[in-house]
């Protein structure tokens, strides 16, 4: 789908334009490892790069001109890749022609972007410690959030408890304690190190190429510094055992995480059997007509949402549901079933059929969003992997039952994690 | 059948509208270029329509509140008891539903190669009901499900909760999947019953939008809807008062930030004046609280609101209309106060026209947006269904409204008829 040029060492650019698209996207993705201090310095000092900058001193003046370009999204975030994370920077903005009095708005919009990334407050003495106070604050708060949010808070103690001690287990943000000893000191280091020293993919997605301002903004990247851009390599790790971990909490509903781990997760697995294990997830509770959501939901009644998605970074298949506390055990039971029906093989090829038909829809709406594709050509760069959405769709329909089996019988459950009410 | 070519001009673009022979109202909006296709077939009906008679019925009959919620869930089953999930995955297409205060709609997405078989599917299985004794009480455990799982969701509990505080007598207030204890009550009698007036042809809309023929979708319509009668629905609605219920309400929940609603009770309006009314809040929101605002910014150094961004929503119906403001904060009632100061420093001051202009840009982007992607396309088209405007008028609005306009939708605003509801942190959490 795309072709990845390397501009220069540890510096790549794709992109992909088409007349369908109203608005165009640029996103910057900063490549480094996952450890707990890092990842707390860079979210704090990303946070504080997209609200202000040397031109535009606070959040107001980058509002009034985010304003001014329509209402552009300007947009940063850290995300994790098993032990890999990716700091990005972003703007979406409205195509020029729909602009209502012919402004250049994916010109400015790069302009703002490359302002945000290059031209920090930084270079005029360093942000204020009212500025630094208010984004740790704001980060805290998405912590505090999460807790309310019980579905997400039962996946990520269940991920904690599963990697624990491993850089795995680091939270793209990292931790609570991280976050309160960032200081103002330790952010020239942190922002030298991000943009400077990191390894970069840039992704350009929109209805024009504007050749000449995404080479403009391309070139602000080669020119600069002198730093040499380091790669980074995933960790390695093994589980061998299952772990248990019930935890309490307010909740009306108790939620059941399972995660499923293979014996061999420092193999390298090919893109083949990389699409079977994709397939036989999306079987097991990946879409619509999964074994979890007919026989677990459907059939059985055990819970409101019962699904599974798999962690290529990782090699792990993690499946969420929620269910009466009564219910936990003959839900666990059932859903251990399933995995055991992919086993044996007892499904049918018509269950197969019906997933790879699934996938195949999914994967071709991959092409009708710009942020789509930047996603998944991140994926794809990040595995080192040239496989576009319809060479997937050739490879999955290649794969038999066997293959399916075959992948199945790769995954023991690793670790089992309940979230109920207190008694 | 009435055919007409819609232009929007603004957007560069168009759809065709047609009033098919059996009332049916369908969307066409061919589309090159996207891999994927869009279908919803939608009905006027959701959990607010809780007391009607058809002009068959003597009395009004009171449905259990969740009834429209639970038909949505028991329609996906058809008379071999499959799925028709199963049945839309045979060709690659994946199909949900959803229901809301004022509407149901089942909607799925395919490839252009088998929209037609996904199409004659969506026609078939939201036109043939059936409900048995076993199958309507086997929903009841998954749908119970979904009310326990609801319950733990704090902002969905507060929604409620400041709804309840806004209004008296009005359907807004009840849970859209209504309690485990109302849809004890539902019955398959119920349900036909719901079904046969609210799933006319007349009430309800068809919306296509991929890279499909005209004249081929429009066969297979022909080929696959059923005539029915023309059912006529009398509502009764209880009497509303102007004043909000209560002004303040609060609940506990395992939250670590308290959350909040924030709902003004505004006086219901209805055609063009509903239409202008809430386009004028929606520019009159980003004025306020958008980012690049004085408040936003407010919010957002003083840490008032973390990350200093506000969600507001608009609802509105045959018996309510209503502005309201959510999101966490540490102090609540500050955020009202600094929201209900700032409608009357603007209502004393007017609006500052550059601002205003800058909003109606970031309004007209949205719209732009909205028709960007078949699935929001399709979703566009249906909202325009539903509420029952022209997309282009209300781009028009937008591009004419001027600070008297804004003036006038301030006015509109009473700051002191507004409810607050908190969601505090248990003392545990």
């Amino acid at each position: 789908m795309l072709e990845v040029k390397e501009l220069k060492k540890n510096i790549y650019y794709s992109s992909f334009v088409d007349e369908k698209f109203k608005f165009n996207t640029i996103v910057v993705n900063f490549i480094v490892s996952l450890n707990d201090e890092s990842a707390a310095k860079n979210i704090v000092l990303s946070s504080l790069m997209r609200q202000s900058c040397k031109k535009y001193c606070d959040n107001l003046k980058i509002g009034e001109k985010l304003r001014s370009l329509y209402g552009a999204d300007l947009f940063f975030d850290a995300k994790k890749f098993g032990s890999i994370c990716v700091v990005y920077f972003g703007i979406a903005v409205l195509d020029d022609e729909f602009a209502l009095n012919n402004e250049e708005l994916t010109f400015e919009a790069l302009q703002l972007l490359q302002d945000v990334i290059f031209h920090t407050k930084l270079e005029i003495g360093g942000f204020s410690a009212k500025e630094l106070n208010v984004e740790k604050d704001n980060i805290l708060d998405i912590f505090r959030s999460i807790y309310g949010d019980k579905k997400e808070l039962a996946i990520r103690e269940a991920k904690k408890e599963l990697f624990n001690g491993k850089n795995l287990s680091v939270d793209a943000y990292g931790s609570v304690d991280a976050i309160k000893s960032v200081d103002g000191e330790c952010l020239k280091l942190a922002y030298e190190d991000l943009i400077f020293r990191s390894k970069v993919y840039i992704f350009y997605g929109g209805r024009k190429s504007y050749d000449g301002s995404v080479n403009y903004f391309l070139k602000s990247f080669l020119n600069c510094s002198n730093f040499e851009r380091v790669d980074v390599s995933s960790e390695k790790y093994f589980l061998e055992y299952e772990k248990e971990k019930v935890q309490t909490d307010d909740v009306v509903q108790a939620k059941l995480v399972l995660g499923f781990a293979t014996k061999k997760q420092d193999e390298a697995v090919d893109i083949f059997e990389d699409a079977a294990i994709f397939v036989m997830n999306a079987l097991f509770g990946g879409a619509p007509t999964s074994l979890l959501f007919t026989n677990v939901r459907e059939k059985l009644s055990l819970c409101y949402y019962c699904d599974s998605v798999y962690d290529s970074f990782s090699g792990v298949i993690w499946v969420e549901s929620g269910v009466e506390m009564e219910n936990i055990e003959k839900a666990k039971e059932n859903i251990l079933n399933q995995l055991d029906i992919l086993k044996s093989g007892d499904f049918t090829e018509y269950e197969l059929q019906q997933i790879v038909f699934t996938l195949e829809s999914e994967l071709k709406k991959v092409y009708d969003n710009t942020q789509k594709i930047a996603s998944y050509s991140l994926n794809s760069f990040l595995k080192n992997s040239n496989i576009t959405p319809n060479d997937k769709i050739d490879l999955i329909k290649k794969l038999t039952k066997s293959d399916i089996q075959k992948a199945a019988k790769k995954f023991f459950l690793a670790i089992s994690y309940v979230l109920k009410a207190k008694e | 059948m009435n055919r007409e070519l819609v232009n929007i001009i603004k957007l560069h673009e168009s759809f065709i509208r047609i009033k098919h022979k059996f009332g049916l109202t369908i969307f066409l909006k061919p589309i090159k270029r996207f891999s994927s296709c869009m279908a919803i077939f939608a009905t006027k009906y959701g959990s607010v329509n809780r007391q009607f008679k058809t002009s068959k019925d003597n009395n009004f009959l009171k449905v259990p509140d969740g009834i429209a919620h639970y038909l949505e869930h028991k329609l996906f089953e058809n008379e071999n008891e499959r799925d028709a999930i199963e049945l839309f995955a045979n060709k690659k297409a994946i199909a949900n539903a959803q229901t809301s205060f004022d509407s149901t709609a089942y909607y799925f997405s395919s490839p252009a190669e088998t929209f037609l078989d996904a199409l004659k599917i969506l026609i078939n299985f939201v036109q043939s009901p059936f409900f048995t004794d076993e199958n309507v009480d086997r929903e009841r455990g998954i749908i119970n499900q979904e009310i326990k799982m609801n319950e733990d969701n704090p902002e969905w509990m507060t929604f409620f909760k400041c709804l309840e505080a806004m209004y008296k007598e009005s359907s807004l207030k009840i849970k859209i999947s209504g309690s485990v204890s109302s849809i004890a009550n539902i019955d398959k009698g119920l349900l036909y019953k719901c079904y046969d007036a609210f799933y006319s042809l007349n009430n309800m809309a068809l919306i296509l939008v991929g890279d499909f023929d005209e004249l081929e979708v429009l066969s297979l319509i022909d080929s696959n809807l059923k005539f029915k009668e023309s059912v006529l629905v009398e509502q009764k609605l209880e009497f509303e008062p102007y004043e909000v219920n209560k002004n303040y309400c609060e609940l506990y929940m395992p939250v670590k930030n308290p959350i909040f609603y924030i709902g003004y009770k505004l006086s219901p309006k209805r055609g063009k004046d509903l239409l202008k009314a809430k386009v004028g809040l929606e520019i009159l929101c980003e004025i306020l609280i958008g980012e690049g605002s004085e408040l936003y910014n407010e919010f957002y150094e003083n840490f008032l609101v973390p990350g200093g961004e506000l969600n507001y929503e608009i609802l509105a119906g045959v018996d309510y209309f209503a502005l309201l403001f959510s999101g966490e904060s540490s102090n609540p009632k500050k955020v009202l106060e600094r929201i209900s100061q700032e409608i009357n420093n603007k209502k004393e001051n007017g609006v500052n026209e550059k601002d205003l202009e800058l909003v109606k840009r970031v309004i007209f982007a949205k719209s732009v947006r909205e028709f960007s992607v078949p699935e929001s396309m399709a979703f566009a088209l249906f909202n325009s269904f539903i509420e029952d405007f022209e997309i282009s008028d209300r781009l028009d609005l937008i591009a004419n409204f001027n600070v008297a306009d804004i003036m006038e939708c301030l006015n509109v605003i009473d700051v002191s008829n507004c409810s607050l509801a908190i969601s505090f942190p248990t003392d545990n959490s």
